[in-house]
């Protein structure tokens, strides 16, 4: 994870200048900007950078699968002239032209498109790339986004950015609405522990730095792993044995199928959440993409953890 | 002739018997590190209970298995390097000279790639079909020169062989924007975590067939260290020594690293070592390598385990950082 610290160096020195009021402040001027349909509207992305394109954007690439989903929810799918060969959601997004792999996009392609927008994640590219497309008077939105309410606020910026202010309200409204749903439904249930494994050869888990260990709280569980120093840390199995996880999740591109996937475990039987069965496997490409799909994250999370919780409201309704 | 092998057979049993006690040291304290002395007394007292049963689970289930592995993969490299400096001449061959790195890397990054979770052990087997294929082709080059330039060409068809695979190992990488990367680098670097019964009986048993039919070899060895031509004005079949011992140390070497990855530094440094500590007469050196290089690698991937505990770090970072000063001061103190 050295690329990240290095790519904030630069624009942190601006940054600093810049505090939260400022930063909403210049979001209610750039929204009153785009009534006055000035020529350029700005927004602040993830590295505290002021990202400024022409109004309106034409021609938009997207670096990561979970950016270009934000796109097509926003309903600007049609300004995509470039994703990655991992963007497959959703279905039409197969119709954009890929302009290289997921981490490493083909530089003279994208320049090809000829974008007026180019979308990130901060680890989707190497900051060298980020600087050649902005050399070339590419204005690059780098999103970094590590909590549901970062994302939140990524979807309202891209609005704004492509001038769909409202459609990003509503979509934003309308997760809210799920994440109320969800809080309500937890509220009285107990917090059990869990283990997310993002690899298992080797283990390799989400602690509480991660998006995942993000959503996991807000699902109402204690991470195991919490505490520790990096996102995804390898991590050691004798102590998995003495905290015994109640629920174990891991992803689904750790095994073929759900079968499969629980017999990974099987040789660990010393863990409760093994002799319960409470193994469970996510889908990959759902949790590994901070954007639209949080709520459903959200939500398949605390189903699982809660499952008495969901029963019973099931049976309310 | 009698006065010369006594000592040096006692010479081998003291150094056998003194480097035993290091390894028993170094699995003990590795088993036992972590553990609290309460813990320990509940096991062989036969308590029962679920605070027992858990550290016993813990101990015999992960840490025991894991120590173990690290004990016979140290062992195995470090032997077939003390093999390879020797065949060679080379003072900088490694067991991974001979393309075995490269190819036990391209072995598991395709079956890792191709895959994925469907099959437990195709990266381990993968990893030594890519070993063999690596060796077999530097071999396969070689054998056209069996006279003085056969260990220049083994050695850059090595070299080029390894080149050869790694490139290919990175395009396949590259192509399919794996998002298995972490899962690779691990494999690269090495990785004991994942040791069970199953691997350790199986690489125990290759890699102590393979060193014994190295062993018994052990004076032929010293006279192909004294040169070719010596060795055949002495009597030695030069050309099919070389290749029967190279082979053995080769094939060792690939179930080493079918089962831990590529952990380097290990079969580089441990040889030299003891050749420094004990002179470079095969009939000690074999021994106190095979046992030098577990209790190695034994305490390397304890550190590695504990150090940032519950976090793991890599063990053959440990290897490169506890080995690279140990030899340096060795050296130095000549």
């Amino acid at each position: 994870m050295w690329y990240p610290s290095f790519l904030r160096k630069k624009p942190a020195r601006r940054s600093r200048s810049i505090s939260a009021p400022m930063i909403g402040l210049t979001l209610v001027l750039c929204a009153v900007g785009f009534v006055d349909a000035s020529k350029s509207i700005c927004v602040t992305d993830d590295l505290s950078r002021q990202i400024c394109v022409k109004n309106p954007v034409r021609r938009i690439v997207s670096f990561a699968p979970s950016l270009t989903e934000i796109v097509f929810e926003l309903q600007a799918g049609d300004l995509l002239v470039g994703r990655t060969a991992r963007c497959n959601r959703p279905n039409e997004a197969a119709n954009v032209p890929v302009v290289g792999a997921y981490l490493n996009p083909d530089l003279e392609r994208v320049i090809a498109v000829q974008p007026d927008l180019v979308l990130t994640t901060q680890t989707g590219v190497r900051k060298e790339l980020v600087q050649r497309l902005e050399g070339l008077g590419i204005p690059v939105f780098v999103d970094d986004s590590g909590s549901p309410d970062a994302v939140l606020s990524l979807i309202r910026r891209l609005g704004v950015l492509i001038s769909q202010e409202a459609k990003a309200s509503a979509i934003i409204g309308a997760l809210e609405e799920r994440r109320e749903a969800v809080r309500k439904r937890i509220s009285r249930a107990a917090s059990p522990t869990v283990l997310f494994a993002v690899g298992i050869r080797p283990l390799v888990i989400a602690s509480g730095k991660s998006f995942i260990g993000c959503l996991l709280r807000e699902a109402g569980a204690i991470n195991i792993a919490e505490d520790a120093a990096i996102p995804f840390p390898r991590y050691s199995i004798e102590e998995v044995i003495r905290k015994d996880p109640d629920t174990i999740l891991m992803l689904d591109k750790e095994c073929p199928d759900k079968v499969k996937c629980r017999e990974e475990w099987i040789r660990h039987s010393q863990l409760s959440a093994v002799r319960n069965g409470r193994v469970h496997t996510l889908d990959a490409d759902l949790m590994a993409r901070p954007g639209t799909g949080i709520m459903e994250c959200l939500e398949t999370l605390a189903a699982i953890l809660h499952p008495e919780a969901f029963q019973q409201g099931h049976r309310g309704q | 002739m009698s006065t010369v092998r006594l000592p040096i057979h006692l010479k081998t049993i003291l150094v056998s018997l003194g480097l035993l006690v290091a390894l028993a040291a170094a699995i003990v304290v590795s088993v036992l590190i972590g553990t609290s002395a309460a813990d320990v007394r509940a096991l062989f007292g036969g308590v029962a209970g679920d605070e027992v049963e858990r550290a016993r689970s813990i101990l015999l289930g992960y840490r025991l298995p894991r120590t173990l592995l690290a004990a016979v993969a140290g062992g195995g490299l470090a032997s077939a390097g003390a093999v390879f400096q020797g065949v060679l001449r080379n003072p900088l061959a490694d067991p991974y000279l001979v393309g075995i790195a490269a190819g036990g890397a391209l072995g598991a990054v395709v079956a890792i790639v191709l895959f994925g979770g469907h099959w437990i052990y195709s990266t381990a087997i993968f990893a030594f079909l890519g070993s063999l294929l690596a060796v077999g082709i530097v071999y396969g080059l070689a054998a056209t020169r069996r006279g003085a330039g056969y260990v220049n060409t083994v050695i850059l068809a090595g070299i080029i062989v390894g080149a050869f695979m790694n490139s290919l190992m990175l395009l396949i990488l590259s192509a399919s924007g794996s998002d298995e990367l972490q899962r690779i680098l691990c494999w690269l670097i090495g990785d004991l975590s994942l040791a069970d019964y199953t691997k350790v009986a199986a690489a125990a048993a290759c890699v102590l067939v393979g060193w014994t039919l190295i062993y018994f070899n052990a004076n032929r060895l010293n006279l192909l260290i004294a040169g070719d031509e010596t060795a055949a004005v002495l009597g030695l079949n030069v050309g099919r020594t070389r290749v029967y011992i190279m082979a053995t140390a080769a094939m060792m070497t690939g179930v080493v690293v079918s089962v831990s990855g590529t952990i380097g530094f290990v079969g580089l440094v441990v040889p030299h070592a003891m050749r420094l500590l004990f002179g470079p007469d095969n009939r000690v050196l074999l021994p106190a390598s095979l046992l030098g290089g577990g209790a190695f690698l034994a305490a390397a991937d304890t550190v590695a385990r504990v150090a940032a505990y519950p976090v793991e770090l890599p063990v053959g970072v440990i290897t490169a950082l506890a080995g690279a000063p140990f030899f340096l001061y060795l050296l130095l103190r000549r």
